[in-house]
């Protein structure tokens, strides 16, 4: 849209540079398109003897950076006109736009990558050029060839809406998230450290590339002139004396997801335009990975469905209820904890199915073996009923019908010892002064949920 | 426990309910420290339940509800007797067993020129009830007399057999179930006959007057003397005249029964249900004895027992067209339905009003997130839940969304609301249980994210935008139906156990 607005531009050090015409020509070579980017890099991921998480190695330092933020309902119009006002950007889009000024002032060579709304809002404000898909085709699609690094402002949903983006990619890339507010289940870090976090994570892996970088250290070393040549400008060298050493890298948790596809009464698969496709190949092959879980309900209809369950290829139970919910550990404390399933620990490799509202007294949740595959089949009994499918609160597009079925499978994401694909790598908070990364699940049962909390008055 | 520093001064207005009560005792002149305070203003009524009359008068409710003429329903009398207070009533309701018409208590009641919102459906002489209903939301007072008379006269319903002169017989057949015409014809065959004691007016769908298996011209040539007797009802005919019926009988299940009660959304005539199928919580009769079932019915009389039904009142919030100076003004529901009354502006406006037999259901229909829903009980606020909805029941309704929310079993004499959560997200989230006189409300705060879907009995899904609430409270109307005379019970936990399985596992065989 055209506004004809002045605009301040302010410099890094905040005073007020010149005032400059919004107009569209200069806007669009602030913005680029993501597939000018470099290809994503993959980093390796090892066990580590100090903790049952992961530890992270960058063959090179991370180019691409995603941002995202908290879905936020004010429009764009809205937004400009509060700038006028009060001067500044309202909350989250000046996180935003402060951990987008601190990286690109301080790391070179990076590209920060914006959801095309962000992307419109934030890219005046920086001294460089932000990239997002121009074209028609979704970032979701682009994302994940070109995405290094996903870096999330806001809370579980968001970080739930980053996954989301990489639903159908087999090998996500590491998500950092930081929390505006409260500090959830996810791991979050808390807003004020981000510029440690980033370091961290940037960092993570220059040690196993120069062996002598470290903290007592800041000069390469002459032997190693050669590697730092080949690595060209954007090696770690560029950013000498930040390095925290291979051991103090960030912990990284491996969330497991579900693989879930939805198929046609006689075994095809349905991709969420509901084109029945041949199985394998593209993107649209009717796989989808779910974070925190798949769920079937019955939506604004006011009858019952009725869901044959499959368990590991025997038939369970046909259950009558308002839904059913198969979950991840990691959505353990989402819809199946309303629903009163258990709450796992996202460690623990299993699978949990819990009936919404059952027309039964008997019908317990249960946890499987994440090497169980589950099925649910809508019964004909449905009398031509339909009903929803969402997969991590998103409604597939897809509605169910008789007969179809929702298939659901682990994602295998261990290959062999050290060979970790799939999963979501989360990395995980640590605060200041303490040795050990923890997975912030402990806090997020207290503080979140309440848990065990105690009778009578504080 | 007395404190001699204070004097609690009484104002016991209407004292004389205590008698029926048997609760709050007045104490005599000769103890002066220990008195009795009620709270002088529970007869207010709050903005947010007003409704607005025509000539803008003060409203103010006058303390009878003078006798509802629509309302002729034999059991109705009964119940609108009692709710008079002693200085004006008789001095006993008058013996059910002996009369077989409507009484027609003589009282008269002092015309009131101020007018209330309970007195507006009987302002309505004419004999069609208006579609168009208004909020009757009644008093903490009334509802607590309502609730007892009711109760009482249950009690003593259920150990009487009631003779009833029946004219008109509406029958209700299960929908959509053309397998049940042809018993649905069996019945009315049977009712129209000249071998009945009386003559019958028989009421059946009107779908039904054209239907092949039904074949009605057929009905009427084998049984000359049915001409101008049987008749056919649509869903307009029973909410409008309710007092056209002097007797129901159901053919199907519980959903059945349940539209029966969705129809007469006043006055329900007695209700006869008969099973044809499976065994169920309301039909309580089996379809092969229909004849013997009737013809005792209608030559030695009924028993009768009363269910609660809850009166919602769906309420819209009034939008304000000044929006206060800087940012719209915040409003919270809250403040509007329990904090202090600013200004003269109502709120809230009534929209619809429901009878429920079984449950009303607030929850986050189509919409992805869960649903925020503000819980008052009175006039205090119990809490926000967040969830995927609500569901307040009455115990009729505890073996439906109630039982798969995970809220308790109760028995249907009980006099109780049941209020549980449907997928409450906390762990602390226990169904509650709470008296038939509480008049509860859920409202949408007006800082929602969504809006949310109320439903009642499963239909009339609703939309409740921010602001809106839905005001549940024990209904004035009843729902009556006939017990089986030899089984005087409900039998309702041999019900559970073979329907519901309830508490079914093998027996542990003992170690010998």
């Amino acid at each position: 849209m055209n506004i004809a607005i002045p605009l301040l531009r302010r410099s890094r050090r905040g005073t007020i540079l010149r005032r400059r015409a919004f107009s569209t020509t200069s806007c669009h070579h602030q913005i680029k398109d993501i597939d000018t980017l470099p290809l994503r890099l993959i980093p390796k991921y090892q066990e580590c003897r100090d903790s049952d998480l992961l530890s992270l190695q960058w063959p090179a330092p991370p180019r691409n950076i995603l941002l995202v933020r908290k879905a936020s309902v004010p429009a764009l119009v809205a937004s400009l006109v509060e700038f006028i006002k009060y001067g500044a950007f309202p909350g989250l889009c000046q996180d935003c736009l402060t951990i987008a000024s601190h990286i690109t002032s301080n790391y070179p060579s990076i590209s920060i990558i914006l959801e095309p709304n962000s992307a419109a809002e934030v890219h005046h404000l920086l001294p460089c050029p932000v990239y997002t898909n121009t074209s028609g085709t979704q970032l979701s699609e682009l994302a994940h060839d070109r995405v290094d690094l996903a870096v999330t402002l806001g809370g579980d949903g968001t970080i739930l809406r980053a996954s989301s983006l990489f639903a159908t990619c087999h090998n996500v890339p590491p998500v950092l998230s930081f929390s505006m507010g409260t500090l959830g289940f996810l791991g979050e870090w808390k807003f004020a450290e981000y510029k440690r976090a980033f370091r961290e994570l940037y960092m993570s892996g220059a040690a196993a590339g120069d062996r002598t970088l470290s903290l007592e250290d800041p000069k390469p070393a002459g032997a190693d002139q050669g590697a730092e040549l080949r690595m060209g400008p954007t090696g770690w060298s560029s950013v000498r004396g930040k390095s925290m050493g291979s051991n103090r890298g960030p912990r990284i948790l491996m969330r497991n997801r579900l693989r879930v596809g939805l198929f046609s009464p006689d075994g095809k698969p349905i991709d969420s335009k509901g084109e029945t496709t041949r199985p394998g190949g593209s993107i649209s092959d009717g796989r989808v990975y779910a974070l925190n879980e798949v769920l079937i309900h019955r939506g604004k209809e006011p009858h019952l469905a009725i869901v044959e369950v499959f368990v590991g290829g025997r038939f369970l139970t046909e259950a009558v209820a308002d839904g059913i919910i198969i979950s991840t550990p990691t959505g353990s404390t989402a819809y199946s904890l309303s629903s009163g399933g258990s709450i796992v620990h996202p460690l623990v490799a299993s699978l949990l199915l819990t009936p919404i509202c059952p027309r039964s007294l008997s019908f317990r949740p249960l946890v499987l073996p994440s090497s169980t595959p589950v099925t649910l089949r809508l019964s004909e009994k449905n009398r031509g009923r339909e009903v929803e499918v969402s997969i991590d609160g998103k409604n597939m597009g897809q509605a169910m019908a008789v007969g179809m079925e929702v298939r659901v499978w682990d994602e295998e994401i261990r290959h062999g010892k050290n060979d970790w694909r799939g999963g979501v790598p989360c990395v995980m908070r640590r605060t200041t002064g303490v040795e050990e990364a923890d997975d912030g699940w402990v806090g997020g049962l207290n503080s979140l949920l309440k848990f065990n909390y105690p009778f009578g008055e504080r | 426990m007395t404190d001699s520093s204070k004097d609690i001064r009484v104002s016991i207005d209407g004292l004389v309910e205590s008698e029926h009560h048997g609760e709050a005792s007045s104490e005599t002149d000769g103890q002066s420290n220990l008195e009795v305070v009620f709270y002088p203003d529970f007869d207010r009524r709050r903005k947010s339940s007003l409704v607005a009359t025509n000539n803008n008068s003060r409203i103010e409710r006058s303390r009878a509800d003078p006798y509802d003429t629509n309302t002729a329903c034999f059991l109705h009398s009964l119940l609108n007797g009692e709710w008079i207070t002693s200085s004006e009533a008789l001095d006993d309701i008058p013996e059910p067993s002996t009369k077989n018409e409507p009484t027609t208590p003589d009282i008269v009641v002092p015309e009131s020129s101020k007018e209330s919102v309970v007195d507006y459906a009987s302002r309505h002489t004419e004999k069609d009830i208006p579609s168009d209903v208004q909020s009757r939301h009644l008093t903490k007072r009334q509802l607590s007399d309502m609730a007892w008379n009711v109760r009482n006269l249950s009690k003593r319903l259920g150990s009487l057999m009631l003779k009833l002169t029946v004219k008109n017989v509406l029958l209700v057949t299960k929908a959509h179930d053309e397998s049940l015409i042809g018993l649905t014809r069996e019945v009315t065959q049977w009712l129209l006959s000249k071998d009945r004691d009386a003559p019958l007016t028989v009421y059946v769908e009107r779908r039904l007057q054209d239907h092949p298996d039904f074949n009605a011209s057929r009905l009427i040539d084998e049984e000359p003397s049915a001409n101008g007797r049987l008749k056919y009802w649509d869903s307009k005919l029973a909410p409008e005249r309710p007092h056209m019926f002097d007797f129901v009988v159901t053919l199907g299940g519980d959903g059945t029964v349940l539209y029966t009660s969705w129809l007469f959304q006043r006055t329900v005539p007695p209700v006869l249900s008969f099973a044809l199928g499976s065994l169920g919580f309301l039909t309580k009769f089996d379809y092969n004895d229909f004849r013997s079932t009737l013809t005792n019915a209608f030559r030695d009389g009924v028993v009768i027992s009363l269910r609660l039904r809850f009166e919602c009142t769906v309420m819209r919030s009034n939008h304000h067209e000044k929006c206060q100076e800087g940012s719209a003004a915040k409003r919270d529901l809250v403040e509007e339905l329990i904090g202090e009354e600013i200004g003269d502006r109502l709120t809230h406006t009534p929209d619809k009003v429901f009878e429920i037999l079984n449950d009303v259901v607030v929850e986050r229909g189509p919409n992805p997130t869960m649903s925020s829903i503000e819980l008052f009980g009175d006039d205090e606020h119990f809490t926000t839940v967040q969830a995927d909805g609500i569901c307040i029941s009455t115990p009729t309704g505890s073996t439906a969304y109630n039982l798969a929310a995970g809220g308790a079993l109760s028995h249907p004499e009980n006099p109780v609301i049941l209020v549980t959560a449907i997928c409450a997200h906390t762990l602390s989230f226990r169904p509650i249980i709470l008296p038939d006189t509480v008049v509860l409300r859920m409202g949408v705060p007006y800082d929602a994210r969504t809006t949310s879907w109320a439903s009642f009995d499963g239909r009339e899904r609703i939309e409740l935008q921010p602001g809106d609430y839905v005001t549940v409270s024990a209904s004035r109307y009843p729902f009556a139906y006939v017990l089986p005379t030899r089984r005087r019970g409900e039998d309702w936990v041999h019900r559970i156990s073979k329907t519901l399985n309830w508490n079914s596992r093998q027996r542990q065989k003992a170690f010998k």
